[in-house]
């Protein structure tokens, strides 16, 4: 895991291509919002299909404060973090007594609802036509240039991990997946089911609201066509993909659900049914943990080389 | 005696059946009550109202004096009460220790930050949740697997561990949802001089549900017998053991001389 951090530091220290920074940055953003994601889904378990409203609700918070205000980039994190989490508060408190489909359906309905509001409340988002012109960040007279916001991801990204591994050691990652495994048991031990589903639902709006502000000003531009429950969908299926609950599936998930469909770019429309088939081996590889799998069978094969080598060589003596 | 669990007329109906009519029952303080009853008598019903899955249409439960019907179980646990299940809800995917340690939910007093920056308070408290689970599992008997999955566990095993949790949560009244269910009478005698220990070395009071009678007359210092949701004889093991109604209601006709 840490090779592969060190290889995205260094992948995006050395790469000068602008196409190339964009799709890492991608990776990023969409790692970070699939680690919170996981949270809810991963860890908690349960079907929250709204991430991308509260990347979106982020993304415009950091977008008005940045251009209305000019507020420096750390208030616009911490606010845009803030704010996610309330909706997510806001949304999560009535609703987390629903299970499976029916939350599914809430959160949908939740995000379309965000998205008719970001359309049509003309006078705070600029509806349709979004906001634009936000000012990226800087420290002093440094400006950040896109390669940089790949870095900045990276820390968030770490926070994200760090806090995902302390809490899952605790007292509340314990709740958590006692509620993901057993609602009635963790129920009869004293856990308070709602409170502790609310409380996943906030931290992942949370981070949710972090990457936002992070793309807001990294693009500069915020329209409400760029959070859409497609993009919800993809978050999902990244965690999943990637092996829901684990602490960096969800990573993996993100670059392969990234990359894999711009390297198929070249196979025009035909590359989606390959996405697809991706999505369905990966999942039917016992339930997500595919990446345990693929390092095994090269594990195996790097051993039984190994093996078969030395076996050689002792024919030979 | 001094009375820990009082039930009053209690009735549960859901839609047009009656699951429970005017089920009345106190449970002293420090002993064994059993509570037995055929097929579908509503005993496990009776579980879910004191231990705050179901809401009753009508009655009240008091513990320890205080009116406790309708409370959701997070709000019974810390006052005291845990159960176990029919079918064993243990967490499948998790360590035999961290299903004990889960009992501890209710007393760690950590919060986001002690966990977040690793605290004295988080670490003196985790230290102390995996000394007091090993020791549980000790007690039950189970220490061999605490690092185990839940899941790999003979269903016997299992069980032990269920009630080895209810421990962990401090409660004064243990309800066990037929805790001898499928098992074998070896295990079964393991098991009820458990339940036996549990009463007498924890001081815990132990309110069950049992089909096997051998092994509640065994056991238990009163009895209340359930049938269609009604209580239909209370007493000593003696005293049901003689009961008509309970023979033919629940022993069945004939098959007393069995029993005895």
């Amino acid at each position: 895991m840490l090779a592969l951090l060190l290889a995205w530091i260094v992948v995006a220290a050395v790469i000068k291509n602008s196409y190339f920074i964009h799709m890492l940055f991608m990776a990023t953003t969409y790692a970070l919002l699939a680690c919170a994601l996981n949270i809810v889904v991963g860890i908690t378990g349960l079907a929250n299909m709204s991430q991308a409203a509260f990347f979106g609700i982020g993304a415009y918070t950091a977008a008005l404060l940045a251009t209305k205000f000019g507020a420096p980039f750390y208030i616009n994190i911490i606010a845009a973090a803030v704010v996610s989490m309330l909706f997510g508060l806001a949304v999560g408190a009535p609703t987390l007594r629903l299970k499976g489909f029916y939350l599914s359906l809430v959160t949908i309905g939740f995000a379309q609802v965000l998205r008719i509001i970001e359309i049509n409340w003309v006078s705070l988002t600029n509806g349709p036509m979004g906001i634009t012109a936000i000012p990226g960040v800087s420290i002093g007279r440094y400006l950040f240039s896109k390669k940089a916001y790949i870095f900045y991801g990276l820390v968030v990204l770490l926070i994200i991990l760090y806090v995902t591994k302390r809490l899952m050691a605790s007292k509340i990652g314990r709740a958590l997946s006692a509620i993901k495994n057993d609602e009635v048991a963790a129920k009869s031990l004293g856990i308070n089911i709602t409170y502790y589903k609310v409380l996943a639902f906030a931290m992942s709006s949370f981070f949710a609201g972090m990457a936002g502000s992070i793309y807001a000003q990294y693009t500069t531009f915020v329209s409400p066509d760029s959070f859409v429950q497609n993009d919800s969908t993809t978050l999902l299926c990244m965690v999943i993909l990637g092996g829901s609950g684990t602490l960096f599936g969800p990573i993996f998930g993100a670059i392969v659900l990234i990359f894999v469909p711009e390297i198929l770019r070249f196979a025009d429309m035909y590359r989606l049914i390959f996405v697809g088939v991706v999505m369905i081996v990966g999942i039917l590889a016992k339930e997500g943990q595919w990446f345990a799998h693929v390092q095994k069978f090269f594990k195996d094969r790097l051993t039984s080389l190994i093996r078969v080598k030395s076996g050689n060589r002792e024919g030979a003596v | 005696m001094e009375e820990l669990l009082k039930v009053e007329n209690i009735c549960v109906s859901f839609g047009g059946l009656q699951a429970l009519s005017n089920v009345s029952l106190s449970v002293d303080k420090g002993e064994i009550y059993a509570l037995i009853g055929p097929n579908g008598a509503g005993k496990t019903t009776l579980f879910n109202v004191i231990s705050g899955f179901l809401a009753p249409t009508s009655g009240k439960v008091f513990y320890n004096g205080r009116e406790v019907q309708g409370l959701p179980p997070h709000k019974l646990t810390p006052i005291g009460i845990s159960r176990t299940f029919q079918n064993i809800r243990l967490l499948p995917n998790v360590t035999v220790l961290d299903n004990v340690r889960l009992g501890h939910h209710i007393r760690l007093k950590q919060n986001m930050a002690d966990a977040l920056f690793n605290s004295r308070r988080f670490r003196e408290e985790e230290e102390k949740s995996i000394e007091d689970a090993r020791e549980i599992l000790r007690f039950v008997g189970m220490e061999k697997y605490e690092n185990e999955f839940a899941r790999n566990l003979p269903y016997g095993h299992q069980r032990k561990v269920e009630i080895a949790r209810t421990i962990a949560t401090n409660a004064e009244l243990l309800l066990f949802d037929e805790p001898c269910a499928g098992m074998n009478s070896a295990e079964k005698v393991g098991l009820s001089e458990l339940i036996l220990e549990i009463n007498k070395e924890l001081k815990r009071t132990v309110f069950l549900i049992e089909h096997d009678m051998r092994f509640v007359m065994k056991l238990s210092e009163e009895i209340t017998v359930l049938n269609q949701g009604q209580c239909i004889a209370y007493g000593t093991p003696e005293e049901i053991q003689e009961d008509p109604d309970v023979i033919e209601a629940y022993l069945g006709v004939g098959r007393k001389g069995g029993q005895e």
